[in-house]
């Protein structure tokens, strides 16, 4: 108060109350125009994509390499590492969608649905030829149908170009079959052959009378995990035109009730007690699970932490006669409203040209959806586990690309929660899915 | 107080105003825009169009709302109740003159001050069957033979997500118990002690009635808090297993952000609302049943 007494004294009343607004206010909106980035005469266009931090040093490494090349495009990267589509959901609501997004094929439909990609074939025809060209044929045929989405004027959308394909695969401990006097698995081995293994696998060490070995992993969600056994049984979650829900088939059901009862008949799979929150990969990894059920991107880690010898074999043939796993696929999409289209598509092909696929190939994490970088010994990685890397391109043939309808989140939540009682044991397959039937029915009636 | 002049009640707006325009821009604009929404079909993607009451009737005939209100009312109410019990006896515990009186008073405040992320995946880890601390030490103590699975149960998961609230908010509870004792008048107690009173009856007859003010300032925030959490259920058990630990506000952050139905999502913010307003409400209109205000007497 005595500072402000002698301001008064010098004569300068009350002026002090204007100063400080003045002040105030210039530091505020200083504050938020410092958060605008002078522009210059580069064309600057947005990446948004997930990864971890090891994905995202290969890529910003490309993304350097990119912009040396094009001098005048500058790639602003937004990183989301976690519930990827909440923030692209938000972003495209705020008229913010990036020039150029990272999608995977079960989320496409959404997009696709409501017009937010660009149609890229006319794009790619216009592509340059020669050396670095970019065609349709150089992918897997079923990487590019799950990226296609068929407007309801019948007109066809190619919304998005495959970066890499994920499906699933066996992943197994050599060291436990070896010891369990088992030969290793086959591209040939039936359900019959994968149980006994699975049986022969699961050991009550301390004799506790609960197995501290279990021979095979268990996951309730997400459905990649599950709808293997239905497929390869012969049965279907939906019709082919997603008009109909046709999980109640006896195939169907066959395949849901081989999958509960590893866990509950034969428990050669942990219960949900038994794992509690450590997950499948940690388990495979501490040696307490002999087969898990997983994805290529399981293949980084494993090479770094585990301690014994692993492959990786195809998901066994079912009473259908096949083994049959989704194919699902990621990839990059240009936006509808891009108001760069020819920068946005010059990335695009960058980062789907044989060198940026090599690069992101060789950390193991993922099956390249361009057939040249995927048959070569890039992908194949020969003296590297897995030594059956080319499962996961087998796989692709007999597979299921993604197809689903635009409510998808929803429908798998509502059946997700309708078969918890079935893979906890108490409640049988056909019941659960008669219950739930007509809600699931409902959400492919409704659209989007 | 000091009534303000002309140009000094100019200048507080000029000051107020970064503050109030945070507040109307983050919040009211925002409560403004759902309640529009909540009368629309909006999935982010598209535009939003009217679609008049239907979201609130789809939200009201859905039987996984009701499951969800049912268990966010259990929630509230029996995490509510253990916390004011447990958080008063605390308070009069900690409101004599114990040793490490101000130790304790720090460590059940603890809790309260740490942040929920943390917390809550500490406690993922002492709930987890197999591994988990809990389960080991109940069973070292033979209190139990086989390890209770708290999180993967349908039966057990709400106990462990109330268990951690309690654990969590009993601090902050208790610091404004506290508060209130401390408010009592030391005449009071010195007077029934006198008359010969046992401390029990002293409880009943003196202690309880003076704190009424501060109890139904607990009472108000806890139930109005239990009703708005969130995060640990988000962090703990995303709702499951099989719906068991869906509260309201998760039920609706799925709806908006995994399902994309914004409509609905905002029908159950407001409905959510308008239940906490008319609770709030019913105990306002209740306190002068119960409530002694000494400035009353």
């Amino acid at each position: 108060m005595q500072t402000l007494q002698k301001f008064k004294d010098r004569g300068l009343g009350k002026a002090w109350i204007p100063c400080c607004a003045l002040l105030f206010w210039i530091f505020l909106l200083s504050c938020l125009w410092g958060c605008q980035s002078s522009s210059n005469h580069q064309v600057s266009i947005q990446l948004s994509t997930w990864g971890s931090a090891q994905e995202i040093g290969v890529l910003r490494t490309l993304l350097r390499d990119f912009e040396r090349t094009h001098p005048q495009i500058r790639v602003n990267l937004v990183h989301i590492p976690d519930n990827y589509y909440q923030k692209l959901h938000l972003l495209v609501a705020s008229d913010l969608t990036p020039d150029v997004m990272l999608t995977n094929s079960i989320s496409f439909p959404i997009y696709a649905s409501q017009g937010v990609f660009m149609d890229l074939r006319p794009l790619l025809a216009k592509s340059p030829s020669g050396e670095g060209s970019l065609s349709e044929r150089q992918f897997y045929p079923a990487s590019l149908r799950a990226f296609t989405w068929k407007a309801s004027n019948g007109r066809e959308l190619l919304g998005a170009l495959p970066r890499d394909i994920s499906d699933v695969a066996v992943f197994y401990n050599r060291n436990l079959f070896q010891k369990a006097g088992l030969p290793e698995p086959t591209a040939q081995w039936n359900w019959d052959q994968f149980l006994e293994d699975a049986k022969k696998l699961t050991v009550d060490t301390n004799n506790d009378g609960d197995p501290d070995q279990f021979g095979v992993s268990f996951y309730s969600k997400p459905p990649l995990f599950w709808l293997p056994f239905v497929w390869s049984a012969g049965g279907e979650l939906f019709s082919p035109d997603l008009r109909r829900v046709i999980l109640d088939s006896p195939e169907a059901l066959q395949g849901l009730r081989f999958y509960a009862n590893l866990r509950n008949q034969w428990h050669v799979a942990p219960k949900k007690v038994e794992s509690g929150g450590v997950t499948m990969s940690q388990l495979f990894l501490q040696q307490k699970i002999a087969m898990m059920v997983n994805g290529r991107w399981s293949v980084p880690v494993l090479r770094e932490q585990a301690k014994f010898r692993w492959d990786v074999a195809p998901l066994p043939i079912g009473p259908s006669g096949q083994s049959r796993v989704g194919i699902d696929a990621s990839g990059y999409a240009i936006s509808a409203k891009t108001a760069h289209p020819r920068e946005s598509m010059a990335l695009l092909r960058f980062l789907l040209s044989r060198n940026a696929i090599a690069a992101v190939t060789q950390s193991g994490l993922i099956v390249p959806a361009r057939r040249d970088v995927a048959e070569s010994n890039l992908y194949l990685a020969p003296g590297q586990a897995p030594a059956h890397g080319r499962v996961f391109l087998d796989a692709i043939t007999d597979g299921v690309p993604t197809h689903t309808p635009p409510r998808w989140n929803e429908l798998i939540e509502e059946l997700g929660l309708a078969l918890e009682p079935v893979w906890d044991g108490q409640q049988d397959a056909a019941v659960a899915v008669k219950s739930v039937k007509p809600k699931l029915q409902h959400m492919l009636e409704i659209g989007p | 107080m000091k009534e303000f002049s002309a140009s000094e009640t100019r200048w507080a707006w000029i000051f107020l105003a970064p503050c109030l325009l945070g507040l109307l821009i983050f919040t009211y604009l925002p409560g403004l825009a759902s309640l529009g929404l909540s009368f629309s079909y909006w999935n982010f993607l598209g535009v939003p169009h009217w679609v008049g009451l239907e979201n609130y009737a789809a939200v009201l005939n859905d039987p996984l709302f009701w499951k969800s209100f049912g268990t966010t009312c259990w929630f509230v109410l029996v995490s509510g109740i253990l916390e004011l019990v447990l958080a008063l006896m605390l308070a009069v515990w900690l409101n004599r003159a114990i040793r490490g009186q101000s130790f304790f008073r720090a460590a059940y405040f603890l809790p309260f001050i740490t942040p929920m992320v943390s917390v809550s995946l500490v406690w993922g880890w002492l709930y987890d069957p197999s591994y988990g601390l809990i389960n080991w030490a109940l069973q070292q103590a033979h209190l139990l033979g086989r390890p209770i699975p708290w999180l993967y149960d349908p039966k057990t998961a709400l106990w462990a997500v109330v268990i951690l609230r309690v654990w969590k908010d009993i601090g902050y509870n208790m610091v404004i118990f506290l508060a209130g004792l401390q408010a009592v008048s030391p005449s009071l107690y010195e007077s029934a002690y006198l008359d010969g009173a046992t401390s029990w009856r002293v409880f009943w007859r003196i202690t309880l009635p003076m704190i009424t003010p501060t109890l139904f300032f607990v009472g108000i925030m806890t139930l109005i808090n239990g009703f708005q959490t969130f995060d640990s259920v988000y962090l703990l058990t995303q709702g499951g297993p099989e719906h068991s630990t869906e509260l309201l506000v998760y039920w609706m952050f799925k709806n908006a952000f995994e399902f994309y139905k914004i409509g609905p999502a905002s029908a159950i913010a407001y409905i959510l609302f308008m239940v906490i307003l008319v609770l709030t409400f019913v105990q306002w209109q209740l306190r002068k049943r119960w409530v002694l205000y000494e400035d009353e007497t």
